[in-house]
């Protein structure tokens, strides 16, 4: 019931506001709505830390009995036993049962299973493990923060001809609101075609969003951030129905997440082919959204043209939805094809984070340069999960999480300082420190957390990204011929090492040329620092990123579960992962220094 | 009538969950002679046809008012009338010989009633397309009434023209004979050709309607041409028996060139390319209520027609014979042309009509989705062919429903708007969310359902098309993964040209003098568009309510594959005693 409150909760609000006509209140509303599904969502949290309370998908199945006392109603009654409706939900409780005795299915919370379309066992499940959880609070964490950003667009002036800028702020907090909903609903569900729907509802309110209250080129940039999502999810889309078909066995087949994680890796274990094609479907649907080089050209354009808010949650958490995709279903459901393409995820990762930090060093608009600095970023989810270790998943995962965190903060920095010089061309800026003193100091925050500065969160992922992919032993690592090197993971790993200087100098550089130096314009002079709402969108971020930079546990023992489970389904379908991780563990224990280092870290722990 | 409807529904969910259909059977020879009710609901339509043109004479009585009421009434009657025998009526081919013996191994398949007609099926396939025609029409009515620049006083020859074009889809939903279906053809253009000229002084309906015309001389001429052959070498025109006759013609040629032929007749109606080029013109053309009609109804009895008449044809694999036509890539490649022709030709269109006009040619595209897995199991045979040909016949019969609720809804809305702005271009759509922003919100519902994005009745029934060519695609026919990789980048390409309308809507300034200016939408335009709209997310969400029917539809079609030993005896005892 939490869950279906949490996702409901922004579009039950959205749906007041539409009979407001007030703007303050819409406003208000908005807030409140915001505000009411952040400590629900919190409320989601709760099970995870005490385990006494937590329900897994087999007690729900038998307890509840929502299912089962449905199953024996119609068992009981003479024209419905026999009928293809009846075998297909004792099919469908008969699967679930199985899948709930393995380790996923017991790492889901606040289950809710409801059957909607019958005819093609789609279903109303919901749950979320700690990965769910992770990255919903994210999400209504960022939609409250957001909110400050978006606050005085309504009062925000054009700067040429004096009038409002943005008309019509009453749709955007009923699609702010609308996008809300669908972005949590993308994060739990747990029935594929029901976290379809939930994904292509996203679309539609960021479409608009970007499409009327962007930049000058707003439209172009909103049709193609559509367009190249939408023609990933429809590939998207033929896999899926792959899926059904495939698991079909004579009274249709199942969009069941959990149950499709059990039946698939067998599936695709007979017919490879089908497996490899689906795997590239789902891979370029899930990249499009992170995005991954060469999928990437939307982002630059959607990310500029948004309007600061709307540049937060695409950065904060629309990206994620590709990342959760990919480690949710691609990993999950073809472990064999994820590991025979860790290569090409792989390469693919490590050009996004070379190739994005060295596009954003190029560029002269401040946003562009985040913008970019978005692809290089995620990238190293790519590069973590291509890793396959424990530490590298971590990383990976928890990268989604503190790039939600940074790179919203920076582009609502854009924001401060566009709001004020209208224009975003990094060569106009300089000295601006003297003028906004308090401003510079957030910013540094802001950008200390993207270049990954040791106390701040940034820095935590990337180096157990590093750590993990450097430990990999995926590919050629060094016991094949020496010309093969660059199909391991250890290779690319160097390689990416160049994206750290990179987004240290783009950065770097980029601060300087705003903050330091003479100021050239001399308006500037009539600045002020950072008013109320501002501080009220920089300040919660800042502090997550120090917190988490700090206290990285409070992420992190919410994702090593989701992690282990993922390792351990390619440990079990693929029989060379499992082979290496034992070899990997072996190594790790015969290394002179391991034990003492176990013992030290026992001893210092106690 | 919407009770009505889900009792039907519900009655037919039953009878899909296999519950039986009613305690009572009715021997063959008990209602041979009085098949006559079968035809009921035709007679209905004709009844009403000639009644309304008595009234028109009438000065007193023919107000518009009474000459819809008529109408409506003339197209609810049978439309409850097949809605009562949903699930009973059936239909025995008559060169099955013994009917008694069918009738009672049907009766151990569980049907109620068996009838035996020699020119017309009464099965759930036909019942389903007719019903479809007649709440088509209904619609249409609903249309005609709300459409304000239509000349009243020739009103009641417009409704007798849509009763007669709505008999003639009837007709060709039951025909299994192909005289009968060219007949129906016929009927059914004649009456459409003068709707599409119908406002006498207004250049683009009369060129339209004259390209219609031309392309339909054109193709019947060429299909009556190709039945005339398939008639010489077969010797029958039932479909059936047709059919099964060709497998022991060694003419690969001739029967290729004669389905061919066929085809094209069907294909017109279809306005599947390459016989499309007379759709936009004749769209555009037509008062938009009859394009509407046309590009749902007329479409819909074209492919119930093409279903019916392939089905039958579908012997490759079986017969000695190897024609020419090789169903499968034959309707896909059709199928790939249509739906990239329509969709790249409509992102140039600047006339919202005749942009909706390709637009329904793409979607006749995707619809043979359904027909070619239709002919994938028609190829395979079996009971997996058969499977996978009900599972296409079912997809396409409920995209059909998906694609008449929001065709329907987003024609309303042209209509709404060229009322108050006199114009049905692309730019008479600037700045209308400002003007009514409910009649904006509804459009982009029915236009998210065009595109198939959830949560929209459009986004199912595209999900049943592919899962229905991913299922033939699978028993080995790679050609169908092809189509299906082809709709999907379809999909993409058209939501660029659907979105116009929201970036006009949403997005563009518009005239400020315009825009200043209130949209009003009468009751029945709401009725429509909010009707539609509302249907189109409703049925997402209780996204069962048609399947069953519509699985109905073929349950009742599949009729000759339980029965085929049996049947296929009776048929070659009986061709052997014909020649």
């Amino acid at each position: 019931m939490l869950l279906t409150l949490t996702i409901f909760t922004p579009l039950l609000f959205a749906l007041i506001c539409l009979f407001v006509r007030d703007l303050r209140t819409v406003k208000l509303l908005t807030l409140t709505g915001t505000l009411l599904t952040f400590f629900l969502s919190l409320g989601l949290i709760l099970p995870l830390g005490s385990r006494g309370s937590m329900t897994s998908l087999a007690q729900e199945c038998e307890d509840t009995g929502k299912i089962g006392s449905l199953l024996a109603d119609l068992r009981g009654n003479p024209e419905t036993r026999n009928t293809s409706y009846t075998e297909n939900l004792a099919r469908e409780v008969e699967v679930m049962q199985r899948a709930s005795q393995s380790e996923y299915s017991s790492s889901l919370h606040h289950i809710e299973f409801v059957p909607w379309i019958k005819s093609f066992n789609v279903n109303y499940f919901l749950g979320v493990d700690g990965l769910g959880v992770a990255l919903i609070v994210l999400t209504t964490f960022l939609c409250l923060v957001s909110l400050g950003a978006a606050w005085n667009m309504d009062k925000s002036l054009d700067h040429h001809t004096h009038k409002p800028k943005y008309q019509g702020m009453r749709a955007f907090f009923i699609l702010y609101l609308i996008l809300e909903t669908g972005i949590i609903g993308v994060f739990c569900s747990m029935d594929y075609l029901l976290f379809y729907v939930f994904w292509e509802v996203v679309l539609l309110p960021m479409y608009f969003l970007v499409g009327i209250w962007g930049g000058p080129r707003r439209i172009y940039a909103a049709i193609k951030f559509f367009i190249y999502t939408l023609a990933g999810s429809l590939l998207m889309f033929i896999a899926m129905l792959y899926y059904y078909l495939a698991t079909d066995g004579g009274h249709g087949g199942t969009f069941n997440v959990v149950a499709l994680t059990e039946l698939l890796p067998r599936h695709f274990a007979l017919a490879p082919t089908a497996g490899a094609l689906c795997f590239i479907g789902l891979f370029v649907a899930f990249a499009v959204k992170v995005p991954v080089w060469p999928f990437h050209t939307w982002l630059p354009d959607a990310h500029v043209e948004a309007p600061t808010p709307i540049s937060m949650l695409l950065a904060g958490i629309l990206l994620k939805m590709g990342g959760y995709g990919l480690f949710r279903f691609s990993y999950m459901f073809m472990p064999q094809q994820a590991y025979d393409m860790t290569t090409v995820v792989l390469v693919l990762g490590s050009i996004s984070i070379v190739y994005g930090a060295y596009c954003a060093l190029g560029q002269t608009d401040f946003k562009r340069m985040v913008a970019y600095s978005s692809v290089s970023h995620m990238g190293y989810v790519l590069l973590g999960m291509a890793a396959m270790t424990k530490l590298g998943l971590i990383g990976a995962s928890f990268q989604m999480i503190n790039h939600g965190i940074s790179s919203p903060m920076m582009f609502a920095l854009v924001g401060v300082i566009y709001e004020r010089a209208h224009h975003r061309d990094l060569n106009r800026f300089g000295g601006i420190a003297n003028q906004m003193p308090k401003y510079a100091g957030m910013a540094l925050v802001g950008f200390f957390a993207s270049i990954g500065l040791p106390g701040l969160n940034g820095f935590i992922s990337e180096a157990l990204v590093f750590f993990g992919a450097f430990q990999s032993n995926l590919g050629n690592a060094g016991d094949g011929a020496w010309w093969m090197v660059w199909t391991s993971v250890r290779f690319w790993t160097v390689i990416c090492t160049l994206g750290i200087v990179l987004t240290a100098a783009y950065l770097l550089w980029g601060y300087q040329r705003v903050f330091y130096g003479k100021m050239k314009d001399p308006h500037y002079k009539d600045f002020k620092d950072l008013n109320a709402t501002e501080w009220a969108t920089l300040v919660p971020l800042a502090i997550f990123c120090v917190v988490l930079g700090i206290f990285p546990q409070l992420g992190i023992k919410y994702l090593d579960g989701p992690m282990r489970v993922l390792q351990n389904n390619m440990a079990r379908h693929v029989p060379e992962f499992a082979r290496q991780i034992e070899e990997d563990r072996l190594e790790n224990l015969n290394r002179p220094a391991g034990k003492e280092i176990a013992m030290l870290n026992g001893v210092y722990t106690k | 009538m919407l009770l009505e409807a889900t009792e039907a529904a519900h009655s037919a969910t039953q009878a899909v969950l296999g519950l039986p259909r009613g305690p009572y059977f009715k021997m063959a020879e008990e209602i041979g002679g009085h098949t006559l009710g079968y035809f009921m609901p035709e007679l209905i339509v004709c009844f009403t046809l000639c009644l309304m043109l008595l009234v028109d004479v009438s000065d007193k009585l023919r107000s518009p008012r009474n000459l819809l009421s008529l109408a409506f009434v003339g197209m609810l009657a049978p439309l409850l009338l097949i809605l009562g025998k949903w699930g009973t009526a059936l239909f025995i081919y008559p060169d099955w010989g013994n009917l008694a013996q069918a009738a009672h191994f049907f009766k151990d398949h569980g049907y109620v009633e068996v009838a035996g007609a020699s020119m017309l099926a009464f099965d759930g396939f036909a019942n389903f397309f007719k019903i479809f025609a007649l709440a088509s029409g209904l619609i249409t009515l609903a249309m005609l009434h709300y459409d304000r620049s239509l000349p009243r006083k020739s009103f009641g020859e417009m409704l007798t023209l849509v009763l007669g074009s709505v008999l003639g889809m009837m007709l060709l939903a039951s025909s299994t004979n192909l005289l009968m279906a060219y007949l129906s053809i016929e009927l059914m253009s004649l009456a459409s050709f003068v709707l599409v000229a119908f406002k006498r002084s207004d250049r683009k309906g009369t060129e339209g309607a004259l390209k219609y015309m031309l392309f339909g001389a054109v193709s019947s001429g060429v299909m009556i041409y190709g039945i005339s052959l398939l008639y010489g070498m077969a010797g029958t025109l039932d479909i059936a028996l047709m059919g099964q006759r060709l497998r022991d013609v060694n003419d690969p040629l001739a029967i290729g060139l004669a389905l061919l032929m066929v085809t094209v007749g069907f294909g017109y109606k279809m306005s599947i390319a390459p016989a499309h080029f007379w759709a936009p013109d004749a769209y555009e053309g037509a008062p938009t209520p009859v394009t509407a009609f046309l590009s749902v109804a007329s479409k819909a009895a074209g492919f119930a027609g093409f279903i019916r008449f392939m089905d039958a044809m579908a012997f490759q694999s079986t017969g000695n014979a190897l024609p020419i036509i090789n169903w499968v890539s034959f309707v896909a490649v059709l199928g790939a042309l249509t739906m990239t022709i329509g969709n790249l030709t409509a992102l140039w269109q600047r006339n919202a009509k005749r942009m909706l006009a390709y637009s329904s040619i793409a979607h006749a595209g995707y619809l043979l989705i359904g027909v070619a897995a239709v002919a994938v199991g028609g190829e395979l045979g079996g009971d997996s062919g058969r499977a996978i040909a009900d599972m296409g016949a079912s997809a396409t019969a409920f995209y059909m429903i998906a694609y008449c609720i929001m065709n329907f809804g987003a024609f309303a809305v042209v209509m709404a708007v060229a009322h108050e702005t006199g114009s049905e271009e692309m730019s008479a759509f600037d700045g209308l969310a400002k003007r009514n922003m409910g009649l904006a919100v509804m459009m982009t519902i029915l236009l998210l359902s065009l595109v198939g994005i959830p949560p929209t009745f459009g986004f199912l029934g595209k999900m049943n098309l592919f899962i229905a060519g991913l299922e033939a695609a699978q028993a080995g026919y790679p050609i169908m993964a092809v189509l299906l990789v082809v709709a999907a980048v379809n999909t993409a390409i058209s939501c660029y040209y659907y979105f116009r309308f929201l970036r006009a809507m949403f997005i563009a300034p518009g005239e400020p003098a315009l825009v200043s200016r209130p949209l009003i939408v009468s009751n029945t335009g709401w009725l429509l568009v909010g009707g539609s709209a509302l249907l189109t997310v409703g049925l997402f969400l209780w996204g069962s309510l048609f399947t069953a029917p519509t699985d109905e539809a073929t349950m009742l079609r599949r009729t000759p594959a339980p029965a085929a030993a049996e049947a296929q005896d009776a048929s070659k005892g009986h061709a052997g005693h014909g020649h």
